[in-house]
């Protein structure tokens, strides 16, 4: 069975580039437009992996990882966040919240793999 | 998932484990396994057929169980064929000899790949 | 059509050519890490990007390249002649691989055979091609036993890892194990679990991690490579890597690898390295000062490296004569430059009829020809082609309908029509909110359609046109419609139109494209909460562009979008009022009538003019931004079409048609929504450009609203 990835992005562009190369992969995508939308649809879908966007509308990244981390059904589950270069400070915030690891964007779609791989398996 | 039979005289328990062996199902087999450390007398037989996967949690469990069976005079043995991913996972995870710091041997000690 | 694979096949081309100049190169000087490193990651590449476009057989003939060079980079096999031919060979199969997608003769298969037998059988211990991939973990001693399906050689450097990761490790969703698998892919790796702290089965935590390890390997990559494997946990772990067998120290490499392994594990860092070699003479003084050499010798070994490297840059300038990369950024300023010269070119030209010197005059004429070519020039560097666009919404249609249970054909036209960068950027999303918007409420699931005689599968046409100085975008469907009377109704309901409100078909389409209006019943996941379209309007308006809707119950709707060409030059009406100049887009303009006091007081002080019997309603430039002084007795109204209403500007005075530079207004501006931009003019005075659209949607809220409600 397919291991089920969620992206979570408010940029349409991000979220299809990560999920056209990660359907590529043979993953199953599905998508988040927001931090909110994301927690709504994960509570209801278990999936194995989250790659999540940090600044976004309505509930930003930070805030979906440590939701997710209280839920017992993603206490365990590899959370990638998506930062930006400058956005050291926000990397440890993420690491602190539970996030799992994080890519650097831009990134291309080995190194996306590249990470799913290292944290998923 | 996890089943434990205990024969009348209470001397012999067999447990077979099935799916996976990972994080989120560590609960259940800690309480498998806590059940036939109670139950068991003298030897626990495992089966590992049904098994699908393992993860660190899951290799952790078994060691600390069978170090336990050890320290009270009991036994645990292997019965049954390893599935490949279980001996994949033990191998990369350095716990081919789990006793690893002392002279007790490790639950997996002995068991041989097929053929 | 496919999806869009000139992205790689551009790539692919470039990479050939330079493996064919590293691989020449290579010949003449075998032992070069760094030519064999640019061998390698050059086919990698090609490897890896061909079988995300789905050039599958690509993939896998460079995979067999690959595999070789992967050796040759960890030294098991020499380059000779040999090897360099096979190599030059497959690199020409692979280019005729590429011809042959785009339409080509089909590649020789036999040739690909021979050139990878031929490969394979450089590989020591004959033949085999695969297997040392496979990392088949076997239990079959109690001790340690080596896995791992990396490779390495007598060259490879053993390194002594431990690795204790905190307790609290899984509780981020890390599992350490993969961290091991990832190690094991760098060479073959010896692991031992310790599980001295591991507590008795009672005290066992069973979230927490308990175990440390003591793992060797041995690999050809550095220390970073490993390092790598622990980027994420690297604050969660304490991790001891050293080397503990290195028999990869060749004397005569000693300096510049011992700044390399520094920087490698960190104890330097490259602007250090680079610090204290500058400190130092460069080498050749070095060795001359010792009087290990002469200085004649060390002068001629420099003319060589020189020689060489001038070579090199050649070829490399050479290869990259056909098509040129520049950072948008540069084509930026070029485009400001170009605005620049084309308002002193303006400048010039009205100073030299001001001088009425016949010879300045016929210089003036020649700069404005070729100011106006160098414009044109500049602009179409900017230009890309939509089709990369369109094809990029096939996956979107693809996937959408899947998810909504339709069946839909998604069809493209003048997917070769050019549109300036900027336009291109800021089109996606408006576009994925239409495509969506056309996909979920326009066309029927498969049994509607069929029910009503249609085709079973819909249809989405995307198509692009020139069309005068503008660029149509249209978005077709076959769908149910829209039905106008229904738009209407939900939008009274939802008090964005009062109830008595008369639209046109044409006005209820475009409530569409109102804030938070949404036609679903249900809120699916694809559209229905109300955004989406309204972004649709602001995106274009941003673009000076324009919505156009048409659509018929049951036959399917048509949205089309005119853009602009270009963003940064328009052809401008230039008016003023009192001390400030405003320009208008001369391609809203229709025509300028006059205004008297007398047709002012003739329609009561209402904003109205009668323009040859239709009444067209008017904005006072003067009043709207309070400009200083009286109006002249007779005032000019410039009459455009807005919105496809006819709408008029009083102003002043017109002076004539201008090319205006768009200038940005910054920040100052910000907030200043009725203007586009600004420009300079011919003296050096600002204008501010007009956004008609805008301003009439200012205006509309106070005064249009009242006029309609004062007419029959």
């Amino acid at each position: 069975m397919a291991k089920k990835i969620m992206t979570v992005d408010d940029s349409s562009s991000v979220r299809q580039m990560v999920g056209l190369t990660l359907k590529g992969a043979g993953y199953d995508v599905s998508e988040g437009v927001d931090g909110q939308d994301a927690l709504n649809k994960l509570k209801t879908a278990q999936v194995d992996m989250v790659v999540t966007d940090l600044n976004m509308p309505n509930m930003d990244g930070i805030t979906l990882i440590r939701e997710l981390r209280a839920l017992p059904q993603y206490k365990f589950t590899p959370i990638v966040m998506l930062t930006t270069e400058s956005q050291a400070t926000r990397k440890q915030e993420g690491k602190s919240a539970g996030a799992t690891g994080w890519i650097v964007k831009p990134f291309k779609p080995d190194q996306l793999l590249g990470v799913v791989k290292k944290v998923l398996g | 998932m996890f089943n434990l039979s205990v024969d009348d005289s209470g001397k012999n328990g067999t447990l077979t484990l099935a799916g996976d062996l990972v994080i989120q199902n560590a609960h259940a087999l800690r309480s498998s396994l806590d059940e036939a450390l109670t139950k068991v007398e003298e030897t626990l037989t495992i089966t590992f057929e049904e098994v699908s996967r393992a993860d660190l949690s899951g290799l952790q469990l078994l060691c600390a169980a069978h170090k336990s069976f050890l320290n009270s005079d009991k036994k645990i043995t292997l019965e049954g064929a390893l599935p490949d991913a279980l001996k994949e996972v033990i191998g990369t995870a350095g716990f081919s000899n789990c006793a690893g710091d002392g002279d007790s041997s490790g639950i997996w000690t002995g068991v041989k790949a097929n053929g | 059509m496919e999806i869009d694979t000139s992205a790689f096949t551009e790539e692919a081309y470039e990479l050939l050519s330079e493996l064919e100049d590293s691989l020449l190169e290579l010949e003449e000087a075998p032992e070069d890490e760094d030519l064999i490193g640019r061998v390698f990651r050059a086919m990698h590449t090609i490897k890896g990007s061909g079988a995300m476009f789905g050039f599958d057989d690509i993939a896998e003939f460079t995979h067999e390249v690959e595999t070789v060079f992967d050796m040759v980079r960890g030294g098991s096999i020499p380059v000779t002649k040999t090897l360099i031919d096979l190599t030059l060979a497959a690199r020409d199969q692979i280019r005729s691989m590429l011809d042959a997608s785009a339409g080509g003769d089909p590649p020789d298969e036999a040739k690909a055979q021979t050139i990878i037998t031929g490969l394979r059988a450089l590989v020591p211990g004959g033949g085999g091609g695969g297997d040392e991939g496979s990392a088949n973990a076997q239990v079959t001693t109690p001790d340690t036993q080596q896995t791992g399906g990396g490779k390495a050689d007598d060259k490879a450097t053993t390194f002594r890892i431990t690795l204790a990761p905190s307790e609290d490790i899984f509780a981020n969703g890390t599992n350490p194990v993969l961290l091991l698998y990832e190690l094991q892919d760098l060479g073959p790796c010896n692991v031992v679990a310790r599980l001295g702290d591991l507590p008795h089965f009672e005290e066992l935590d069973f979230e927490k991690c308990y175990t440390r390890w003591d793992i060797i390997l041995s690999t050809n990559e550095g220390e970073n490579a490993i390092r790598d494997v622990f980027i994420f946990v690297e604050d969660e772990c304490e991790i001891d890597i050293r080397v503990i067998d290195d028999d990869d120290s060749f004397d005569d490499e000693t300096p510049k690898k011992l700044g390399e392994i520094l920087i490698e594990r960190g104890d330097i860092k490259p602007e250090q390295l680079d610090q204290v070699l500058h400190a130092q003479a460069p080498l050749g003084e070095r060795l001359v000062q010792a009087g290990v050499v002469g200085a004649e010798k060390v002068k001629s070994a420099l003319v060589e490296q020189k020689v060489v490297q001038e070579k090199r840059d050649n070829r490399k300038k050479a290869s990259a004569s056909t098509s040129l990369r520049v950072p948008s950024e540069k084509l930026d300023v070029l485009v400001d430059l170009v605005g620049e010269l084309v308002t002193v070119q303006a400048r010039l030209t009205q100073t030299s009829i001001s001088t009425h010197d016949h010879d300045l005059q016929l210089i003036a004429e020649e700069v404005e020809r070729l100011t106006g070519e160098l414009r044109d020039n500049t602009m179409s560097i900017r230009m890309l082609a939509i089709g990369t666009t369109f094809n990029k919404f096939r996956r979107l249609v693809r996937d959408l309908s899947k998810e909504l249970g339709k069946e839909i054909e998604m069809t493209t036209a003048g997917a070769d029509t050019e549109l300036d960068k900027t336009v291109i950027d800021q089109l996606n999303d408006p576009l994925i909110h239409i495509i969506r918007n056309s996909i979920d409420h326009g066309v029927e699931p498969p049994d509607v359609r069929e029910a009503a005689n249609k085709p079973r599968v819909g249809k989405v046409h995307l198509s692009a046109e020139h069309s005068g100085a503008s660029v149509l975008i249209k978005v077709m469907d076959d769908g149910k419609g829209l039905d106008a009377a229904l738009l209407k109704r939900k939008a009274i309901e939802k008090g964005q139109l009062p109830a008595d409100a008369e639209l046109s078909d044409k006005e209820c389409y475009m409530l569409i494209f109102g804030a938070g209006f949404s036609m679903a019943e249900k809120i699916t996941n694809v559209s229905g909460r109300g955004v989406g379209m309204d972004v649709v309007r602001k995106s274009i308006d941003a673009l000076r562009g324009s919505i156009d809707v048409q659509s018929e119950i049951g036959v399917g709707t048509t949205i089309t979008l005119k853009l602009p060409l270009t963003l940064a030059i328009i052809e401008g009406l230039l008016v003023k009022v009192g001390d400030e100049s405003f320009i208008l887009p001369l391609a809203a303009v229709e025509e300028c009538v006059e205004l008297t006091r007398k047709d002012v007081s003739d329609t009561h002080g209402r904003h109205v003019i009668n323009v040859r019997d239709v009444i067209v309603p008017y904005i006072r430039i003067r009043d709207r931004f309070e400009v200083k002084g009286n109006s002249p007795e007779v005032e000019q109204i410039v009459i455009a079409e807005v919105n496809e209403r006819r709408v008029g500007f009083v102003v002043d005075h017109v002076i004539g048609q201008h090319q205006t530079v768009i200038k940005s207004l910054g920040k100052n501006f910000e907030h200043s929504d009725e203007f586009s931009g600004a420009t300079i003019l011919g003296d050096g005075s600002v204008a501010l450009i007009l956004d008609l659209q805008r301003m009439v949607q200012f205006v509309q809220v106070e005064e249009v609203d009242e006029l309609n409600a004062g007419q029959p």
